[in-house]
């Protein structure tokens, strides 16, 4: 029977229990992110954008203290702040919420916690946990802010209310981020169609927030909103944080403002986490009833007929097969050779402002064709099949199975999108007919050397370890020393393919050559044309024995 | 088959200092069961991946159905092998895997799909045959693996713990085709800690421990020669022949 102390257990949380729970997650979070060389590297090159922008704010701050020192009224302390802050608390909570939507807002060890705390306590916890996870975030570009309005006032007053600002920001964006998140699992659980479009809708949040962030629109989207950004109640954070600032008036109203509400909407946010979260958890979740129209047959891909019809031996239609089968319900996989097309968003974007296509378009299709081919798949033969590498290696099928089956699944998916793509950016630029034609031969011939070409190097540098990903999800990518050999060949081959194919590329090639060298050597357009046959000769020569290597390096393949 | 369908000859692996496995001989008729046992640790998945020639021995050597354990092109047609963690993947349905399987021996798809079909009939796996392995419990992937070990029609089959994760009417269907198996003229190597299995259906049992090969007999031998002569059963014999030198007996 339910009693008032129990009603009270379950939407009250104890923050003793609440504190133990985040204390373990943060522990558990951090000893798997050291074995997660994947993303040790993502977040290396996440700290590096956070220094810069502890660096801008640092110098923000400095400059405004300056000012504020000779008596004037800088921009950001006459509303800017408001607008930063807010922004910032916006941010923070949209994070977390995604978070929250994530596997880091699921329940760990199927429930367990729930039979040993109230809901209320587990999900303080979460909370708890997320909010020290991206303190960080907040705090340290905030300190910077302080450090600089400090150094240029001359007084360390102005860490006070920084620090107050940026605690305040991270508990109740928190706070109001995480059951947001809550209630967004929910109803995504509760409903088949969202379910099933939930990767396509998260692919295109992350798309929308890169294309905003890199193509400067971020701005814009913020001097639109500027007016209700500085009002209240989020636009007392920035009297909060110039609070203890010298020169600057603080509105009692503003600081008491963000102050108390901050408080109780942290509270109010702790306390609505728990219905959220049992809302959430306490989802049946829809699960396809698939067409359950008749007996189960033998499984027929359109897919697997074709490589039928390219491939000969049943071991290599298999292994091909297989492999496309894989990556299409697995696309985890293509994360790893996502990354450079971040690079080609400014193209797009100079592409679309001019409204013409530069000659190196092509050019840039070919290579990231045959290098997402490469990558993707033949990049790492042996440990794409994890634990079931043995099915292969006790089976007659051997490594020339192996390789062409690799070479095979790449070819009928990657040949066809980079020719296509390669050769109509070719027709766009203006390209001559023989020009666009050689586009397209060198497409298809790319693509298919680095298959080649990868799976060769793939299996001498095999990795079996996996990335996580979201909820159980993992994928095993390529081991880094493949992928560096692998890119470094398949670069030099392209450029040394563009140099011997158009002029203007070998003149580009000279210039930005000339540049490096030392004691002022510069290279001419015929010198960079000579080395570029030198290359294309040693990579035809290399082709065969990479394939040999990988042949035997397959079939000799050992369990250690 | 003639001749012997495993002998193994002085067969060691040493990782670094100590041996995995250590100067192991056997010698298995064809058409029979061996069952072979041993603490966690002692040895038996480095002596099923030397016999399967997933690695190579640091001395000694072996064949299995007449073919050295070093020429495994030779060799893979001739075993299955079904290793403690069934090797699958997870974003195929059973079928897929199966005829993925069948496909690496060479198997067309017409002959494998029939194959496949009868085969996941008997294991009672047929209905969920096209539902992806992710969503399998444990014992419907257990049942996937066993299926791809013997889809070819292997002379000798290397099972790791292949009742582990099973309800006892899929458990029973493992026992039956073992005994199938070793009725015709397969033989079977079989890895595993559930003791009455192994007493049910080996005719050979083996015990290893720190690599070394302690005991080998018939099951009513070994029973017989435990503790002085005591009527005792397959547990007992386990105990005692793996027990600490210096330790005492659990019934001392």
């Amino acid at each position: 029977m339910s009693t008032r102390r129990s009603r009270t257990r379950e939407g009250v949380p104890d923050a003793g229990a609440a504190v133990e729970l985040a204390r373990v997650d943060i522990v558990r979070s951090y000893r798997w992110l050291r074995g997660q060389d994947f993303w040790l590297l993502y977040g290396a090159v996440s700290a590096v954008g956070f220094a810069f922008v502890t660096v801008f704010a640092y110098s923000l701050g400095h400059d405004t203290g300056v000012a504020l020192a000779a008596g004037e009224t800088p921009w950001f302390a006459s509303g800017g702040a408001a607008t930063v802050w807010s922004v910032v608390w916006l941010f923070t909570a949209a994070v977390v919420a995604v978070d929250a939507v994530g596997s880091n807002g699921d329940l760990d060890n199927d429930g367990h916690y729930l039979t040993l705390r109230p809901t209320a306590d587990v999900a303080a916890g979460k909370v708890a946990s997320a909010a020290v996870k991206f303190a960080g975030f907040v705090v340290l570009p905030a300190l910077g802010l302080a450090l600089g309005l400090s150094v240029g006032l001359g007084t360390p007053a102005p860490v006070l209310g920084a620090f107050a600002a940026a605690t305040v920001t991270v508990a109740s964006a928190t706070a109001v981020g995480y059951p947001v998140g809550f209630l967004l699992k929910g109803v995504v659980r509760r409903s088949s169609v969202l379910t099933r479009l939930k990767p396509v809708l998260g692919v295109g949040v992350g798309v929308a927030y890169v294309a905003v962030m890199l193509t400067g629109e971020f701005t814009t989207v913020v001097e639109a909103l500027r007016p209700a950004l500085r009002a209240p109640p989020l636009g007392w954070l920035g009297e909060l944080s110039l609070a203890t600032t010298p020169g600057v008036t603080p509105d009692a109203v503003g600081v008491a403002g963000a102050l108390v509400p901050g408080v109780a909407l942290t509270g109010v946010g702790v306390l609505l986490a728990a219905p959220t979260a049992r809302y959430a958890w306490r989802a049946d979740r829809t699960v396809s009833t698939g067409d359950d129209a008749g007996p189960t047959t033998a499984p027929d891909h359109s897919v697997d007929r074709l490589l039928g019809a390219v491939t000969r031996a049943p071991a290599t239609r298999g292994v091909a097969s297989t492999a496309l089968l894989r990556v299409y319900r697995s696309p985890l996989q293509l994360v790893f050779v996502a990354f450079p097309l971040l690079a080609a968003i400014p193209v797009g974007e100079r592409v679309l402002a001019s409204g013409t296509v530069p000659w190196y378009a092509p050019w840039l299709a070919v290579w990231y064709g045959a290098w997402a081919a490469g990558a993707a798949l033949p990049l790492n033969p042996l440990g794409n099949h994890g634990s079931a590498l043995t099915s292969l290696l006790t089976a007659p099928a051997d490594g020339r199975h192996a390789v062409h089956g690799y070479v095979a699944a790449t070819a009928v998916v990657a040949v066809p999108v980079t020719l296509t793509v390669a050769v109509l950016l070719a027709w766009l630029s203006g390209a001559t007919t023989l020009a666009t034609a050689s586009v397209g031969v060198a497409a298809a011939g790319a693509v298919l050397a680095a298959s080649v070409l990868a799976v060769g190097v793939g299996s001498l540098f095999p990795r079996f370890e996996a990335v996580d990903f979201a909820g159980s999800r993992r994928a095993v990518p390529p081991s880094k020393v493949a992928y560096g050999a692998f890119s470094t060949v398949l670069t030099a081959t392209v450029v040394s393919v563009a140099a011997v194919q158009n002029a203007l590329a070998s003149e580009v090639v000279a210039v930005l050559v000339s540049r490096t060298l030392p004691f002022g050597w510069v290279v001419d357009a015929s010198s960079v044309e000579s080395a570029a046959w030198v290359v294309l000769v040693a990579v035809a020569l290399a082709l065969p024995l990479a394939y040999q290597m990988a042949v035997v390096r397959l079939r000799d393949y050992r369990l250690s | 088959m003639t001749g012997p369908a495993i002998r193994a000859d002085g067969l060691t692996k040493r990782y670094g200092g100590g041996a995995a496995v250590d100067d192991l001989d056997l010698d298995v008729p064809a058409g029979s069961v061996y069952g072979f046992l041993g603490p966690n640790g002692a040895g038996k998945t480095t002596t099923m991946r030397l016999l399967t020639a997933l690695t190579d021995p640091t001395a000694g050597g072996a064949e299995v159905a007449g073919v050295p354990v070093t020429d495994r092109s030779a060799l893979a047609p001739r075993i299955g092998y079904l290793p403690a963690d069934p090797p699958v993947f997870d974003e195929l349905t059973g079928w897929e895997q199966l005829q993925h399987v069948a496909r690496l021996h060479g198997l067309g798809d017409d002959e494998a799909d029939a194959r496949i079909e009868s085969l996941l009939a008997r294991f009672d796996l047929l209905a969920d045959a096209d539902r992806r392995i992710e969503s399998y419990s444990t014992g419907m992937t257990k049942k996937v693996g066993v299926v791809a070990a013997m889809l070819h029609d292997p002379d000798v089959l290397f099972l790791d713990e292949p009742t582990s994760g099973l309800d006892p009417r899929a458990a029973r269907t493992v026992r039956d085709t073992v005994a199938d198996l070793a009725a015709g003229d397969a033989t079977v190597f079989l890895s595993t800690h559930v003791l009455p299995v192994v007493d049910e259906l080996a005719d050979t049992i083996g015990v290893i421990d720190d690599g070394v090969l302690v005991a080998e007999g018939d099951p009513e031998r070994l029973k017989s020669t435990a503790r002085e002569g005591s009527a005792a059963d397959l547990e007992t014999v386990f105990m005692e022949v793996t027990a600490d030198v210096d330790a005492p007996l659990p019934d001392a």
